[in-house]
């Protein structure tokens, strides 16, 4: 898992918590919490980490990851704003997450493992989505998704419409209001 | 946790993820480090790979210059516009212009005048179709203003700026070949017109590509109203075009051929051509076309036409003659059978002396008509070339000793002497049809001792050679009489030409006789001639040859004894027989034998009487009203009878006799005909040595109720026969014990199964025994009469069901 991720994490328990909150959870969570932007960690490690902030914050691990990427994404478009030029709406950024900026991040981390994402437009204000990956974090995807609809001041929602027993494979529904 | 502690922590982790950063920088620096080096080595690599091709490609390049400053062929470049950009030195051999001046010329400067459009036409349109190359030719104007015909391949090369390279190679002397080929063809084309004959070109898919002048002046059209047209809707009717369809293709195929058809012209009237029709072909020696050269035969046509015509009218009224002989021989034939038929009858009748004699005489001039008739058919036969003759083995001396034997009598009774000197051996068989052989010399032996008052008749057979399987005999009828006046010679074989009436006495004969004799002999390949001075007599000569055979099978005809006669006793003969008198006349002749006579008065009525009745033999008129014998016999026939049938015709002429007999019949009896002549085709048949019997099964019959089914046919036989077994032991053991209700009963019962399988001869005894009012005596009389029968059925139905 990309160092980005880590640092992001720890910046948001700072700034939503607290520095006591993020030393705890470094201990309870038993991990090193040395992470750069431009490394590479296991995501075990993460998975610790917010499993760790779950129990000390009595918030549940999907809310936590759903909270987390709103946070994320925001990060991304400050750090990575070229990815966003050109682009008014989030289902025009959605549909090339998988054939742009994955491709880009290849390029630089040719050893990055990253999820992937199919999309289909049902309609001009429906966007289906399907998440696979084995990291099972189809909840920090929604929270991704809602940082991108909140960006691009698009109002809806987004919902999961099937899921795998596994959770590897999830099905979004992203509807735009009227 | 304290302030200071949790800052230590975060400073410890900051510096950590310092170095953590450090370290991945330093890594990925020296990664790059590495792949620079690599590309620089690639760099350098591929600069002398560069420099290695730009040599190679400097090496080509001189090299296809020296073969293009060397080629035999002209090459040069021009760019986008036409202007010519490069030339080799053949161009400017071939051209006869030097390299300045070609360089920076457009090339249809050089192009003749009169193909300028059409070349300049030709490269627009590759250059808009963008076609990478093309071939055409034209001629080019020398420096010395001499014309020059080039083929050029022109290749465009698209890159930074389009350019024409064209490879061209000068065809003058290829082209002067065609030219002068094409006058030649042209020279021949007119030839032909001016033989009269219309030349017409077509393609292959048999549109019209060209038609000349005399084919327009024959079928009135113009070359404008031809071209491109299908001939076939023009010239020719629906059935000419089939007939033409078929030839199109043959020609097509290469094969080529002459045949007359009939043409439609433009303002509708038709004519005959002579089509001579034959395939051409391109350079490859393929199929282009067929040019098809008419004549016209109109003129012969119709002469044709107006001969076939002649021709017809001709042999209609040869046949015409042959019907009314054949209508007259009929018309005369019938009252004669009466005549000579009855006669005969009433000479066996009680008659004084004075009426027989009468009688007598009607039977001679009756038997006189009838030999006329005879004659006159017989001739008429030869004439027409239809006298067939037979082959059969004959004794030829038992022949000539027949003849002499015959004569001697006749001879002695005017004191004549009839020798005959003979080298003919006995028990020697040769092949020839002895009836007309007879004939011949009755009638040559028959005038010499007719025409001879005093000296005597010499008939002289001589062997004048043998091959491997023929011998050759000469035979002379040499006479003392009166003999043939020297002008009279050359006709005696004519028709209706008699020598000195004077000196023939009471005799007479038709003067056909020689006449008939000669055209005989001619058939049997002899040659028939005569010497004679008047007064010294008459030599008749002719030879002929004969084919051996190895058995003599004597078919010498038995006359028929009265005694013998009795051998027809109760066989059931149909006669079938228009006219009444004739019915009579058969009926009383057989009647005195025994027969049993039906009679029928048409063909109709006959195949209706056969169907419900068996006979052993038929005696058919051919010409009757309703339907005829000819009909009637083949249906008899197509109803699986196999009665025996004899035609009876008094029309001998050729022909009927064959019809007969492809019509089913077994033989033919020649109205009139004596007693002798009818007895004997009928035991032929029927008499004693016959194996014929009298069917008692009704096949018809069983066909009708079994549909032809044969198992089921078989079934049911088997069952009849096991059924008719046991009434026969009921109907002998009844007789036995007078118990006449059984008898009544069983014959009831058979009654009818019978009617279905067997023939009405049963049927008829059966009813006969069940009748009512009759005496028992009779009853058992007849069920002995059906006993035998039906053990004759039982054995028929075994051969036939089994």
């Amino acid at each position: 898992m990309k160092g980005i991720v880590f640092t992001e994490f720890m910046e948001m328990v700072e700034s939503k918590f607290d520095e006591d909150m993020l030393e705890g959870i470094i201990d309870d969570a038993g991990v090193s919490g040395v992470y750069t932007s431009i490394g590479t960690y296991p995501h075990t490690d993460m998975i610790q980490l917010v499993m760790a902030l779950s129990s000390k914050s009595g918030i549940e691990i999907p809310e936590l990851l759903r909270v987390f990427g709103g946070y994320l994404f925001s990060s991304f478009t400050r750090l990575y704003p070229h990815f966003f030029e050109d682009i008014d709406n989030s289902f025009d950024f959605l549909q090339q997450v998988e054939g742009f900026i994955h491709v880009q991040v290849k390029k630089i981390y040719p050893n990055a493992e990253l999820p992937r994402f199919e999309t289909k437009r049902l309609n001009p204000s429906e966007l289906q989505m399907i998440y696979y990956s084995d990291r099972r974090m189809g909840a920090l995807a929604v929270g991704l998704i809602q940082g991108c609809m909140e960006h691009f001041k698009d109002d809806g929602e987004v919902k999961i419409v099937d899921s795998s027993n596994d959770d590897t494979v999830v099905t979004f529904l992203i509807r735009l209001a009227k | 946790m304290k302030e200071v502690e949790l800052l230590k922590r975060k400073l410890a982790r900051e510096r950590a993820s310092r170095k953590e950063a450090e370290r991945i920088l330093e890594e990925k620096a020296l990664e790059l480090f590495n792949a620079n080096a690599e590309l620089m080595a690639i760099r350098d690599s591929q600069e002398l790979e560069l420099k290695k091709r730009i040599a190679e490609i400097k090496d080509q390049e001189k090299t296809y210059r020296n073969l293009i400053e060397n080629a035999s062929d002209i090459i040069y470049t021009c760019d986008v516009k036409g202007y010519i950009t490069y030339v080799n030195p053949m161009m400017v051999n071939l051209f006869g212009f030097s390299e300045e001046e070609l360089i920076g010329a457009h090339f249809e400067r050089f192009v003749s005048p009169s193909y300028r459009n059409r070349v300049q036409g030709f490269y627009a349109f590759q250059f808009e179709e963008k076609l990478q190359s093309t071939y055409t030719e034209f001629p080019i104007i020398d420096a010395k203003g001499n014309e020059v015909w080039i083929g050029q391949t022109v290749d465009i090369s698209i890159k930074e700026e389009i350019t024409f390279s064209a490879l061209a190679r000068d065809i003058s002397d290829r082209k002067k070949v065609e030219k002068s080929l094409m006058l030649s063809e042209e020279k021949y084309k007119s030839i032909i017109e001016n033989m009269e004959l219309g030349l017409l070109e077509v393609s292959k898919e048999g549109k019209i590509i060209r038609a000349y002048p005399k084919f327009l002046a024959l079928t009135g059209y113009t070359n404008e109203e031809l071209v491109g047209k299908d001939p076939v809707d023009y010239f020719l009717s629906e059935e000419e075009a089939e007939k033409m369809q078929q030839r199109n293709n043959d020609r097509l195929n290469g094969e080529s051929e002459v045949y007359e058809v009939k043409l439609k012209r433009k303002d509708g009237s038709e004519i005959w051509v002579l089509i001579s029709g034959a395939p051409y072909y391109n350079e490859r020696g393929i199929v282009e076309g067929s040019v098809g050269i008419h004549l016209d035969i109109s003129r012969q046509k119709r002469m044709e036409d107006e001969l076939r015509n002649a021709k017809r009218i001709a042999e209609d009224s040869l046949k015409s003659k042959d019907l009314f002989l054949a209508n007259i021989s009929h018309e005369i034939r019938t009252p004669l059978n009466a005549i000579i038929g009855i006669s005969e009858l009433m000479l066996d009748s009680m008659l004084s002396k004075t009426q027989k004699k009468y009688l007598e005489t009607i039977m001679a001039s009756g038997d006189n008509l009838l030999g006329l008739i005879n004659e006159i058919l017989d001739l008429s036969t030869i004439e027409s070339g239809k006298l067939k003759l037979r082959n059969e083995p004959v004794d030829l001396a038992m022949l000539m000793e027949h003849i002499h034997r015959s004569f001697s009598v006749i001879g002695g009774k005017k004191n004549i002497p009839v020798h005959l000197n003979s080298e003919l051996e006995e028990n020697q068989f040769h092949l020839t049809d002895p009836m007309r052989l007879k004939e011949v010399l009755f009638n040559l032996v028959g005038n010499a001792v007719k025409f001879t008052a005093l000296g005597s008749v010499t008939i002289d057979v001589s062997h004048l050679g043998s091959s491997e399987s023929h011998d050759t005999y000469l035979f002379k009828i040499v006479d003392t009489g009166v003999g043939i006046p020297k002008e009279e010679l050359k006709d005696v074989f004519k028709m209706f030409t008699q020598a000195s009436n004077t000196f023939a006495g009471s005799e007479s004969g038709t003067g056909l006789g020689l006449s008939i004799s000669n055209g005989i002999i001619e058939n049997m390949g002899g040659d028939l001639t005569v010497t004679s001075e008047l007064g010294k007599g008459a030599c008749f000569q002719f030879s002929l040859d004969f084919e051996r055979s190895e058995n003599g099978n004597s078919k010498e005809h038995v006359s028929a004894k009265s005694e013998e006669k009795r051998s027809l006793k109760d066989r059931r003969i149909l006669v079938v027989e228009d006219a009444e008198i004739n019915r009579f006349l058969v009926n009383t002749i057989l009647n005195k034998w025994g027969v049993v006579v039906k009679e029928s008065v048409n063909g109709q009525e006959a195949v209706e009487t056969l169907r419900n009745d068996s006979f052993d033999l038929v005696l058919m008129d051919v010409r009757m009203p309703v339907m005829d014998g000819l009909e009637a016999t083949r249906i008899i026939r197509s109803e699986k009878n196999d009665v025996p049938i004899i035609a009876l015709t008094a029309n001998a002429i050729g022909g009927e006799v064959d019809k007969c007999k492809s019509a089913g019949m077994n033989d033919y009896l020649s109205k009139p005909y004596s007693q002798d002549e009818l007895y004997a085709v009928l035991t032929k048949f029927i008499g004693p040595d016959s194996d014929r019997r009298n069917s008692l099964v009704n096949l018809k019959g069983i066909d009708n109720i079994t549909g032809g089914d044969m198992t089921f046919q078989i079934r049911m036989i088997s069952l009849f026969k096991e059924e008719t077994m046991l009434n026969i032991e009921i109907l002998q053991d009844a007789i036995e014990k007078k118990d006449e209700a059984s008898i009544v009963r069983v014959a009831h019962t058979m009654k009818a199964a019978a009617a279905h399988i067997c023939t009405d001869s049963i049927v008829e005894l059966l009813r006969n025994i069940e009748m009512d009012d009759v005496p028992f005596e009779k009853r058992t009389q007849t069920v002995l009469d059906l006993i035998p029968l039906l053990n004759d059925l039982m054995i028929e139905l075994d051969a036939k069901f089994s």
